[in-house]
């Protein structure tokens, strides 16, 4: 019995700390977008470097949301 | 029991031949984008497309906070919570609608220029469109895994169908990262 609930409390913890990386990666996502907004109108002259701001967005996207590092896994390890 | 372990083997096996075969078509399917993108350099290069910076600026908002619930909508069903799972999903279902509303409903018809007028219009019309279709798309995939999420077709264990559908709208979001800049934010507005 205590065993079960030392289980349920350790799944539970588990699915915050994944929710919680998802929230992290929100947070960077909107840093970034309302950044290269606000670098845009103050110095439109920037140009291509605003691109700069794209990548890291499309970095954690990538890695965190799209989970590319399963496709290094082997056969399916991990969900 | 040796039965049970030989199926779970090789539903893994198709599941990294799966992954493979998800990212493969992504790739080429980011290269037909990654054309576009060039294009609109190439055709426009230090201008952009007149268009209503609000409104660019609340679609991408819409469509980077989907994608943060499609996360948690896959993160719920990988700990086999199909309620949040199809709640999550639920949400990420009517911001992609709503973001096609902002793009096709209102950024389309207030653009001061038609497809055919010039170069802004072409490479609004096709970058844009283009990327709809594929949220469209995007969108009949979510309804397909919420129909089946409520009939328990998903577990915790087996829910491939979720995972695909989450980086196929992961990738969607992605190709907008960069075509937000790309149409709303580098250059001076073409006239």
């Amino acid at each position: 019995m205590a065993n079960d609930l030392e289980v349920a409390n350790m799944s539970e913890e588990a699915l915050n700390d994944d929710l919680r990386a998802g929230v992290w990666v929100a947070f960077l996502l909107a840093i970034f977008t309302i950044g290269e907004f606000v670098a845009a109108m103050i110095a439109p002259e920037l140009g291509w470097l605003l691109l700069i701001a794209a990548l890291p967005k499309a970095y954690f996207v990538i890695r965190d949301y799209m989970h590319i590092g399963h496709l290094f896994e082997g056969d399916g390890e991990s969900h | 029991m040796v039965g049970n372990s030989e199926n779970t083997a090789s539903y893994l096996h198709k599941l990294g031949n799966n992954r493979l075969g998800l990212w493969l078509f992504l790739i080429s399917d980011g290269f037909v984008f990654a054309g576009l993108f060039i294009t609109r350099f190439y055709l426009m290069g230090n201008s952009r497309p007149e268009l209503e910076q609000g409104v660019g600026l609340i679609v991408t908002i819409v469509l980077l906070i989907s994608s943060f619930f499609m996360n948690r909508g896959e993160t719920y069903m990988k700990h086999g919570n199909v309620k949040g799972f199809l709640f999550n999903t639920t949400i990420t279902l009517v911001l992609g609608i709503l973001f096609l509303v902002g793009v096709v409903g209102v950024e389309w018809q207030i653009a001061p220029f038609g497809p055919s007028d010039g170069a802004q219009g072409a490479v609004f019309y096709v970058m844009t469109g283009f990327h709809a279709f594929h949220v469209l798309t995007g969108v009949i995939f979510l309804l397909i895994i919420l129909n089946n999420g409520r009939k328990g077709v998903y577990t915790r264990e087996r829910h491939w169908g979720v995972e695909a559908c989450a980086i196929y709208w992961h990738f969607i979001d992605v190709v907008w990262i960069f075509f937000y800049p790309a149409l709303y934010l580098i250059g001076v507005a073409a006239h």
